[in-house]
């Protein structure tokens, strides 16, 4: 292993050696896509086999199926009009839903390979999920013409439409629970037993803008059934929030730093400050790991408030990340995330990778030191 | 460890038993407002006991050190080359500083490809350095305000203060009148503000309908051109307006952020908006008429009598709405 990649520079050809792309040696996906992944979800563990389907701003959805021993194999593609900024897998694992920026949600059956129109909006679709409640199911898609929409995918028209006072930016579902977090440091969260009803409006614990939400559930019933407790909630100023919806104790809410540079310390000058641009919780541990533009993926042990661990930095931001239902690979997307503007961008040298890591170990929770 | 800042002013009510360091010599500097806890490791608990004693404490803080904190926010944001075009609270659980919008690195990409494809890059490209130059002048201005700039801006942390506290009066009290009757000054007297300044410049936060928000992206490169210059020039003229001379821009534009919610139809919840919606009638009608570009009717933002379940006809007859059967959408005119 080691040595065969790195000797790509004494040979002059590559400008980016998988040292500087891969530098955690993970397992990469191949056939990755042409640009800037937005949105990685791994298939529900309703399949028997490991799927992984990845979102892009070439437009494409793609779809891998990741073995465990490593192999990776491309398994098909579809197409939007207009960049995909976000996909999700129905429950059993049968169809992958993908929003785009030409203001549609598509559904992709997996077993014809069709890919049908199931929402519109009249902006971006930002956040599709999938909601399987107790006596409904149907598609929540978020949009900045500052709706939410929810549809039975047989029909042409919403089921329900919930205007919005600004722009959906994240959201996620764990069902009976969604958490929409808009632009102007907007939360709203929604119950979704029965119908879907705005439960709660929050003023924002960040200061400045969301960029990632992520329930989370209690850690007691996790594996048998998942109860959605609370949410993190990701900002562009480095920092993320645990904001449980009924705490306990108001103490129980609280903010940290990460995808930050330059060291913990306020001393030594000033950090550079990088958006957090994922967040996702380990089905298993209740651990979560956050993804920033500074290069970096880090995991995070909520209850005890420490850091497990912190990776090496990548040449490129990591837009995205997901951890399949086993909680045995964790997958991280790197690509540019447009944080630092058009100017930065450049497409041959800036090409998009998706990793895979055996994580399983690195996630359990921290153990107290006696 | 951590020093005590209310010690240093002179005022720390804990005394001998502060958590808190009560040093006699100078301040620590680079203390933000979140600041206290460096590493993660630390018991997060103490952290959350400060920064709760500090959410109490701003109310009776002196304004200077909010205008303070909110500089060393600016100088983090400039040092730490952190993402330019964000909105900005400048505490936890407040509203946001009127006058900077939100717009997401997603929005800017999604503008330079169609942009791109549309051989409009040169003003793509115009259109973000002008935006840049906005952001940065805004953000100056929040960190070294002119005299007049420091009065508008402790009036609008004031005025966000106020909204947040009486938000949670709300929440928690009957809908009693006197509390309405200060809604309603509150707001008369910043939605008949300078309405061609509303939410100026950023082309996503005009606040024309939906419809028109889409037209944005599907736009000939004429109305690209076109249309995202204008304002982008006419907020640039009027920054100074914004933050220095208008204090009632600064409310109109949170007064707005506090009304925009009804104003999009949705009066459900246990939020200010929906209270500001029912108890304001008419003004608020009448104003946020004059704000937006015509769109939304005045028939949207009350629910004809007769479209209404009996149900939601008893919620907003009673003094007090019941939990979990709020109504969701705006009430009879005439109920108001």
């Amino acid at each position: 292993m080691f040595g065969q990649i790195g000797t790509n520079t004494l040979f002059g050809s590559a400008t980016t050696t998988m040292q500087s792309y891969n530098p955690m040696k993970d397992i990469e996906v191949t056939s990755p896509p042409d640009d800037t992944i937005s949105s990685l979800a791994f298939s529900p563990g309703s399949l028997a086999a490991t799927y992984l389907t990845a979102g892009s701003w070439d437009n494409n959805v793609r779809c891998w199926e990741v073995q465990q021993n490593g192999t990776v194999i491309p398994k098909a593609m579809q197409t939007h009009a207009g960049p995909v900024l976000d996909v999700t897998w129905s429950d059993d694992g049968s169809k992958i839903f993908t929003g785009s920026a030409d203001k549609t949600a598509k559904m992709w059956d997996l077993a014809s390979n069709q890919h049908i129109q199931v929402a519109q909006h009249d902006g971006p679709v930002k956040t599709v999920h999938w909601v399987k409640g107790t006596n409904y199911s149907c598609l929540m898609t978020g949009s900045w013409d500052k709706t939410l929409r929810f549809w039975d995918t047989r029909q042409p028209n919403p089921m329900m439409t919930m205007q919005l006072p600004e722009r959906v930016y994240c959201a996620d579902v764990v069902y009976p629970m969604a958490v929409v977090g808009t632009s102007n440091r907007g939360i709203i969260i929604y119950q979704l037993e029965n119908q879907p009803t705005e439960f709660k409006r929050m003023e924002s614990p960040l200061k400045y803008q969301h960029r990632c939400v992520s329930i989370f559930v209690d850690r007691k019933t996790a594996t048998v059934s998942p109860q959605p407790i609370g949410f993190a909630l990701g900002s562009i100023e480095g920092r993320v929030a645990i904001q449980y919806v009924s705490p306990q104790n108001p103490k129980d809410n609280f903010t940290f730093k990460c995808h930050r540079s330059n060291g913990t310390s306020n001393a030594g000058g000033p950090q550079d400050i990088f958006p957090v641009n994922c967040i996702a919780f380990h089905p298993v541990h209740g651990t979560l790991s956050t993804v920033g533009s500074d290069g970096r993926f880090s995991f995070w042990d909520k209850d005890a408030r420490t850091k497990l661990k912190t990776s090496e930095q990548l040449d490129l931001p990591i837009t995205s990340c997901g951890f399949n239902a086993q909680g045995n690979i964790f997958a991280y997307a790197s690509g540019y995330d447009w944080s630092k503007g058009h100017e930065a961008f450049d497409p041959q040298k800036m090409k998009p990778h998706i990793m895979l890591r055996s994580c399983f170990e690195e996630l359990k929770q921290s153990q107290k030191k006696t | 460890m951590v020093v005590c800042k209310y010690f240093q002013q002179g005022i720390c009510k804990f005394g001998e038993n502060c958590r808190f360091e009560h040093l006699r010599e100078g301040r620590n500097s680079g203390q933000q407002y979140y600041g206290q806890i460096s590493s993660y490791e630390q018991t997060a608990s103490r952290y959350n006991q400060g920064s709760s004693r500090y959410d109490q404490g701003s109310h009776r803080h002196n304004q200077g050190s909010n205008r303070e904190s909110i500089s060393e926010d600016m100088e983090v944001w400039e040092s730490g080359k952190m993402y330019l075009f964000t909105c900005y609270g400048f505490a936890r659980e407040m509203k946001s500083f009127p006058g900077l919008e939100d717009i997401s690195v997603e929005e800017i990409r999604l503008f330079a490809y169609e942009a791109n494809a549309s051989q409009q890059l040169t003003a793509y490209q115009n259109w973000i350095i002008d935006l840049e130059k906005e952001y940065k002048a805004k953000r100056s201005e929040l960190r070294l305000p002119d005299a007049l700039g420091k009065a508008s801006l402790l009036n609008s942390i004031d005025q966000i203060k106020q909204s947040s506290v009486q938000s949670e009066k709300i929440m928690s009290t009957a809908f009693t009148s006197s509390v309405t009757n200060n809604l309603v000054s509150f707001n008369t007297n910043t939605l008949f503000g300078n309405a061609s300044n509303a939410f100026p410049g950023n082309i996503f936060s005009n606040p024309e309908s939906s419809a028109s928000h889409s037209v944005r992206f599907e736009t000939t490169s004429q109305g690209f051109g076109f249309s995202h210059s204008g304002p982008v020039t006419t907020f640039m003229q009027t920054t100074e307006n914004a933050f220095a001379a208008t204090p009632q821009n600064m409310f109109r534009m949170s007064a707005a952020s506090a009304g925009s919610v009804p104003t999009a139809d949705s009066v459900g919840g246990m939020s200010v908006a929906a209270v500001d919606t029912q108890k304001l009638g008419n003004s608020q009608a009448l104003s946020v008429q004059s704000s937006k570009s015509g769109s939304d009717g005045l028939e949207k933002l009350f629910t004809p009598t007769d479209n209404l379940t009996s149900e939601e006809i008893m919620q907003f007859e009673s003094p007090r709405f019941t939990l979990g059967q709020i109504p969701t959408r705006p009430p009879p005119k005439h109920m108001v």
